[in-house]
């Protein structure tokens, strides 16, 4: 089997820096650690508790807010929130994950007339505000008559240009031989691209995938927006638990803490594929 | 639209000659390719976009009775230092450029420095890929709760910590340069694992077999790095850079939720904020908003030009 | 903002004239030729003819004959939309005829929502508005006045206090009914006066008995007396509204009596901002940084001794200090006054609804204004006097002590944007926080930012007639 990493070869004679790389590793993974940490205790701790005990082990700890977030309730519909969150996030990450990596292919690749231009135009509307955005998708949206509908949370998403930038980039980076031997055997564009771009691509797709389902997931302005009532996604159905006047600290970080977890779970499994498909398919130049 | 000269310019290895049509392929196959995300990106984006610059012309209010068309007038507030915009526009830009001048360095040098580190072979790797990706997953205002809490002045967890051993430290918050040192940290800490994962996925993607054959020709790990990691990742450090800087042009929740834009008023409030105040609070001034909007938009497009042209002048 | 045209305005506001040049970009603004109509019609907007409209006069207050459901929108996320969603459940069950469905959005952005709401044609019958919001929801067709139903039932300012009765109203008609008032209020920790010699049943009401159990609770108990908050997400919100109060008690008005001056630059602002500066500087009872809500945590925790909050805060203290909390009116610094805010019940400009909605809508406002003791739980004053008399709103200590203040409590004009002289950019709540923080003189400061709302406000007058 061939090494994921670089320089493995070498760690066994390499003991010392063996060592300096773990105490490096730590040192930041405690930079990272301690404020998670303090989310975690806090979402232990009472409304009260949250201001008053500001010890890192609650003094009486107590999953009162979890319960709060995931006892479902007619005005606090939890779980279809997170049915709704799961089916934008994943099915818009598929959609999305698609038409850029299509898109992105021809840009990569293929000349065209127009081509200069058009990516200009796409690459230019990344740098714009998105908050600009809101009131005229908002028009665009009901005018389709989709308000209130998962379509609706989604379509901002799926038109977005990162995706496209993002998978160029990786595409660039791909040998050419590999597409022209592809040619020689008499594959069009399309299998080409399906059967030997694709799977060579598959870290960046991964990563992709990663990165547009959490935006999707973690969106909140947009769907407040876009959605009321139990056609809302997660975060602003979380944001209504949290009072007009006052934080629920407790509360919002139990929030945070369970809505962190699918997304963790996305980002292993598509840790766990990307070293597969470096390993089995072994890039070589 | 303002075209990016070198966007769309070949930046990797493999000319132009080699990505032409190829004989026989029918003249809408790339089409056919953009043809899907296009329809959506125009109806989503390529609309509002127009919509956004037309209303820049009128002192357009979503739901008054009357918008009257204004013309240049929401520009020329932004050049005229009579206007009640003028002041605050422009220290909301400086503010939003220094923190990308700040951040972009920060964040792209750190991610890399993680993303090697993390492609490592070693026990425990994809805890600390799961670890340095896990604030990432969180939504800002988590991260400025969190950050709040670990800063404060009365009774915050490292001024405590210090004022316990005899310390007396500095307003983390609101007094500069730490107020946006705080917010550089917390927004290492929340999104350079964003960096990290496009990097490793990058450093991933290049042959095993440069690295072996530079590695029998006795090349040491930072000659390794010089002369293959970095030339073959330079596409996705465009990329990585290109990102960096349009989201730290975005920045908004930090400040807002860390320190309110202070020390006390207006020391560390972005630009977008200010925009955000303009168009959806208040006197719900939207055409004023998207004005500002495009100022700021081609101000990154400069930006994003001076970034893709030393992109790709490195390519010698 | 260059130095000489700051002088210029600040002679401005002090003559109260418009310098040519603004007069004649005020008069571009407003001789705009080219309507945007036709192009939010193809973006399926509806606008609505005025905002008048055109409803018949409710004549009679009770539930319709007919089944008839309601849409209710309120910005009350949280524990506090408990309280009414507990209240409609009530009214539900009490009324067969007429059903209220709640939706609860986060504010921000209620009003964003609101507004892209009333753009498509989605309005719910009825809406809390706060009471600043009132004129420009108003002046924007969001609303309809309530002229008939104030007729109905004979209302008056004596029915709520005559303070919020006046902000209610916008070009001369009722646009609302007031639910609440959410006054800045005092608290205190009865633990910490006795540790510091002070009777913890008799609170300070004046600037010498203020000052004096500050400097003895900060000198004797080492936590401080009291914390003013000098920065933070929350500093312009938190400063702005103790300064507000102070600068009420001197009897500061925000602008004069045509709207066409910010006057809040008057001696009692600078005498208000120049006291809290002292409580840090002079006396030494708050100290010098202190973020927005830390003085909240502070005082839950019981390491300060004295703080002003919202009055929402009240069951969050109640919870940490239980029998050690004392609660009442702001003390009279120089005189009467406290800052306010208020919810209110406002039926909308809602496409299509008939005669029966409106009147159920009537009759839904005004139950749930003359059953809002329940309301009161959640941490608030209730508007209506009936209900403030009543033996259950009696009961709440906290509130009940606290609702001595309540004809004290004042709001901002009745105009369109008014709370931005307060809460705005380069409002007063900046000003504050600058000279606190000795950035500014407090003059300067206040003058300043008088300048920047003289224009504001005679844009807005420009654009709504008020």
């Amino acid at each position: 089997m061939r090494p994921a990493g670089h320089g493995t070869s070498r760690s066994g004679r390499l003991r010392p820096a063996r060592i300096g790389l773990f105490a490096v590793l730590i040192l930041i993974a405690l930079f990272f650690i301690v404020p998670l940490l303090w989310m975690v205790s806090t979402s232990l701790k009472g409304p009260t508790d949250a201001i008053v005990d500001t010890g890192w082990i609650p003094q009486r700890p107590t999953f009162d807010n979890f319960r709060q977030i995931l006892s479902t309730s007619g005005d606090t519909p939890v779980f279809r929130w997170l049915l709704n969150s799961a089916i934008v996030s994943g099915v818009g990450t598929l959609l999305s994950v698609l038409l850029t990596s299509l898109s992105a292919y021809a840009f990569a690749r293929i000349d065209f007339p127009g081509k200069g231009l058009l990516f200009s135009a796409l690459i230019t509307t990344l740098l714009l505000p998105s908050v600009m955005f809101l009131v005229p998708q908002f028009l665009v949206i009901n005018w389709l008559g989709l308000y209130n509908t998962i379509p609706a949370l989604m379509l901002p998403g799926l038109a977005g240009v990162f995706g496209v930038f993002f998978m160029r980039q990786f595409f660039l980076g791909i040998p050419l031989e590999l597409e022209e031997a592809a040619y020689v055997d008499g594959a069009n564009r399309f299998r080409t691209f399906r059967s030997v771009v694709l799977p060579l691509a598959r870290p960046a797709i991964a990563t992709l995938s990663v990165i547009t389902f959490l935006a999707f997931w973690n969106d909140y302005l947009w769907p407040l927006i876009a959605c009321q009532g139990d056609g809302c996604t997660l975060p602003p159905g979380l944001a209504t638990l949290q009072g007009q006047f006052t934080a629920q600290y407790g509360l919002l970080m139990a929030g945070a803490v369970l809505a962190a977890i699918p997304v963790l779970v996305v980002y292993l499994v598509a840790q766990r594929w990307i070293v597969q498909s470096v390993t089995s398919a072994g890039i070589k130049g | 639209m303002t075209a990016i000269p070198g966007a769309a310019a070949p930046v990797t290895r493999g000319g132009d000659t080699q990505r032409r049509r190829r004989i026989g392929e029918k003249w809408y196959t790339p089409y056919l390719f953009v043809l899907p995300h296009l329809l959506v990106f125009i109806g989503l984006i390529g609309i509002p976009f127009v919509f956004g610059l037309w209303i820049s012309l009128f002192a357009y209010d979503q739901v008054s009775p009357s918008s009257p068309f204004v013309g240049l007038q929401n520009y020329i507030n932004l050049i005229d230092p009579q206007s009640i915009h003028f002041g605050f526009f422009w220290q909301g830009l400086w503010n939003t450029v220094l923190f990308v001048i700040l951040s972009t360095p920060t964040l792209v040098g750190v991610g890399l420095l993680l993303a090697v580190l993390l492609n490592n072979r070693f026990r425990g790797r994809n805890f600390f890929r799961g670890l340095y990706f896990a604030p990432w997953t969180l939504s800002v205002a988590v991260i400025g709760v969190l950050w709040w809490w670990i800063l404060q002045d009365q009774g915050g967890l490292i001024s405590n910590g210090l004022k316990g051993i005899g310390i007396t430290p500095p307003s983390w918050l609101s007094s500069n340069p730490w107020a946006w040192i705080s917010i550089l940290v917390a927004t290492v800490w929340w999104t350079v694992g964003f960096n990290t994962i496009i990097l490793l996925a990058g450093i991933q993607a290049i042959s095993l077999d440069l690295y072996e054959a530079a590695s029998i020709d006795g090349a040491s790990r930072w000659q390794q790095f010089r002369s293959i990691t970095v030339p073959s990742l330079r596409p996705i450090l465009l990329l990585v850079v290109t990102l960096q800087v349009i989201a730290s042009f975005n920045l908004v929740g930090q400040p807002q939720l860390m320190t309110g834009g202070g020390p006390p008023v207006n020391e560390t409030t972005p630009v977008l904020l200010y925009i955000y105040n303009t168009g959806w609070t208040g006197r719900y001034e939207l055409g004023e908003a998207a004005a500002m909007a495009m100022v700021v938009a081609l101000i990154m497009v400069v930006v994003s030009v001076i970034n893709f042209r030393f992109f790709a002048s490195e390519r010698a | 903002m260059e130095q000489d045209r700051l002088a210029q305005l600040i002679d401005e506001v002090r003559e109260q004239r418009l310098s040519r040049r603004e007069a004649l970009r005020l008069a571009g603004i407003g001789a705009g030729t080219l309507a945007l109509g036709p192009l939010l019609a193809a973006c399926g907007s509806s606008k609505s003819v005025g905002p008048a409209g055109s409803q018949a006069a409710i004549a009679s207050l009770a539930p319709p004959s007919t089944a008839v459901s309601l849409d209710f929108w309120n910005p009350w996320s949280g524990p506090d939309g408990n309280f009414a969603k507990t209240m409609v459940q009530q009214f539900n069950g009490e009324t067969k005829n007429v059903q209220v469905k709640v939706t609860t959005f986060p504010n921000p952005p209620y009003y964003e929502k609101i507004r892209t709401a009333k753009q498509s044609g989605n309005l719910p019958h009825i809406a809390v508005m706060h009471v600043d919001a009132i004129p420009q929801n108003a002046a924007d067709g969001i609303l309809t006045p309530m002229d008939d139903l104030v007729k109905l039932l004979n209302l008056s300012g004596g029915d709520f206090t005559e303070e919020i009765w006046k902000d209610i109203h916008y070009k001369s008609q009722a646009w609302a009914i007031p639910l609440d008032e959410h006054t800045e209020s005092f608290y205190w920790n009865k633990d910490l006066f006795q540790k510091a010699g002070l009777d913890p049943e008799k609170p300070p009401t004046d600037k010498a008995s203020f000052e004096q159990a500050a400097q003895a609770i900060t000198s004797k108990t080492g936590v401080p007396g009291f914390m003013v908050v000098t920065s933070g997400p929350g500093g312009v919100f938190l400063s702005g509204t103790a300064w507000a109060s102070v600068f009420y008690q001197g009897g500061g008005q925000w602008t004069n009596a045509d709207y066409t001056a910010a006057t809040y630059n008057s001696q009692a602002g600078v005498q208000a901002v120049e006291w809290l500066r002292a409580l840090i500087n002079d006396l030494k009872v708050s100290p010098k940084n202190v973020q927005s809500d830390s003085e909240i945590a502070a005082f839950a925790q019981g390491k300060n001794g004295m703080v002003w909050s919202g009055i929402w805060q009240t069951t969050r203290y109640q919870d940490a200090l239980k029998d050690k909390l004392g609660a009442g009116p702001l003390p009279q610094i120089f005189g009467k006054g406290t800052w306010s805010g208020s919810h209110t019940l406002a039926v909308t400009s809602r496409k299509g609804m008939s005669a029966q909605e409106r009147q159920a809508a009537y009759y839904f406002i005004d139950w749930f204004s003359t059953h809002s003791v329940e309301w009161a739980k959640a941490g608030q004053l209730p508007a209506r006097k009936s209900v403030r008399d009543s033996a259950a709103f009696k009961a709440l200590p906290a509130q009940s002590s606290i609702a001595k203040q309540i004809d004290d409590a004042r709001f901002f004009p009745a105009i369109p944007a008014a709370a931005d002289m307060l809460f705005g950019p380069g409002g007063a709540g900046e000003a504050v926080l600058a000279v606190i923080n000795g950035k500014k003189d407090a003059k300067a400061a206040l003058d300043e930012s008088a300048a920047r709302y003289l224009m504001i406000l005679r844009q807005n007058k420009q654009k709504y007639g008020f």
